[in-house]
């Protein structure tokens, strides 16, 4: 999934650099970020960066991102980053730098958007309104989203639930990044053509499901009083230290005829069976 | 002991059951449920505990004893929800808190739920790794 550069580089750094770095500009959910790139990097990049994202260097940008590649005396590539003139570390692979670049951007975005909240969280729509089910990094949201795919259910997102000021949940429409993990039998090949296509339409929250691995479990969860749900909603909403306010009154807006959930799960092909049925 | 609610710097959200606290001051929410949000809006400096109790019944069309009422402080009161110095539920006559949460009869559940607003960092995708530390000194630049 590279991108063709000259989609994308809109202009040179003037940084001092013996080589000027492309760069690239780019607008998505009214949040504006520049990333300074080695040309060899930008290359790899999926296009767009960010779902929804579009180029655009008009005004100055909320965030910039500077990867400056240098080698080792041993010759071994350095990939320098710094995140708004802070130095975030180094990577040594191409493929390391281009992961750690396109999950800043992303994150950046989620934090600085201005027209939607996001909350980490995997989403699927069943029945016309929205399953959400917020998680952490490596709590199995992708392989959850994955299986309600597989059972029926129709993809929004495996990343971030996007809420609207009247409470509608909007897809964040990338391709699934699924984590290698023992005995997951799902695969995002099964999304490949329906990503394709445009993006669905923004719609109510139906159901928050909270739920915790544990082997052999099966879906036998508590039903949360609104408040209850909305702290499950409010623990994983990015901009929520930014933005307290929008953020909550957002969710509670979203809450209006949603249920959630919370407990056990087991693999997440019977979680999947168990959670439709259960809708 | 006439506890005040502190309201300074603290968003309210109204649910039709509970009520939603965003403490700017320390990033704290907290959810409570309707018998602490009861007699946190009516904690005003003025009210006795007993008095607070028969406020809490008459909102909620059902019983709120002493023990309820103190529960309700002692927790509000860990969730930084109380004005410092105006409520010591150590010394009004809470034997334990088990002993009182035993007794209670209108909370089902906790009365307040707390959690500490993250940061977006810590919703990093950990697929893409952190990055490595600082390179060692032995590399030069080509850039």
């Amino acid at each position: 999934m590279a991108v063709a550069l000259q989609n994308t580089v809109i202009g040179n750094s003037n940084l001092g650099n013996k080589m000027s770095d492309p760069i690239l500009s780019i607008l998505a959910y009214g949040a504006r970020i520049e990333l300074r790139l080695p040309a060899a990097l930008l290359t790899e990049l999926p296009s767009p960066i960010v779902p929804g994202a579009v180029i655009d260097a008009q005004g100055p940008a909320d965030a910039v991102l500077s990867v400056r590649l240098n080698h080792t005396a041993e010759g071994e590539r350095l990939f320098e980053i710094t995140g708004n003139g802070m130095f975030l570390g180094t990577e040594t692979s191409l493929q390391a730098a281009k992961e750690v670049v396109e999950s800043w951007a992303q994150l950046t975005v989620a934090t600085l958007a201005r027209e939607l909240v996001f909350v980490h969280a995997g989403v699927v729509s069943w029945r016309n309104k929205a399953i959400v089910m917020p998680g952490r990094s490596w709590t199995g949201k992708t392989t959850q989203v994955l299986a309600l795919v597989e059972a029926g259910a129709n993809y929004y997102s495996d990343e971030y639930a996007l809420f609207d000021s009247e409470g509608r949940v909007h897809p964040y429409w990338r391709f699934p990044k699924l984590k290698t993990t023992p005995g997951c039998n799902v695969s995002p090949r099964l999304l490949e053509g329906v990503l394709c296509g445009p993006p669905p339409s923004p719609i109510p929250l139906g159901w928050v499901l909270i739920s915790h691995y544990e082997a052999g479990s099966s879906w036998q969860p508590r039903r949360l009083s609104r408040g209850e749900t909305m702290l499950g909603l409010l623990d994983n909403t990015i901009p929520l230290r930014s933005r307290p306010e929008e953020s909550v009154k957002t969710l509670a807006r979203a809450m209006t005829n949603a249920q959630g959930f919370e407990g056990l799960r087991g693999e997440a092909a019977s979680f999947a069976q168990e959670a439709l049925a259960l809708l | 002991m006439k506890p005040l609610a502190r309201k300074r710097d603290i968003f309210v959200e109204n649910l039709p059951e509970e009520v939603v606290l965003y403490n700017k001051s320390n990033h704290k929410v907290h959810c409570l449920n309707k018998t602490a949000a009861a007699i946190w809006e009516s904690c005003d400096g003025s009210r006795t505990v007993d008095e607070l109790g028969h406020i809490a019944e008459a909102r909620l069309g059902a019983a709120a004893d002493r023990k309820v009422v103190l529960q309700a402080l002692e927790e509000l009161e860990k969730a930084e929800l109380l004005e410092v110095g105006s409520v010591t539920v150590a010394d009004a006559g809470l034997t334990s808190r088990r002993e009182a949460v035993g007794r209670i009869a209108l909370a089902s559940t906790a009365l307040v739920a707390t959690i500490i607003a993250t940061t977006p960092v810590a919703h990093a995708s950990c697929h893409d790794r952190k990055p490595a530390p600082p390179p060692p000194p032995h590399y030069h630049g080509r850039g």
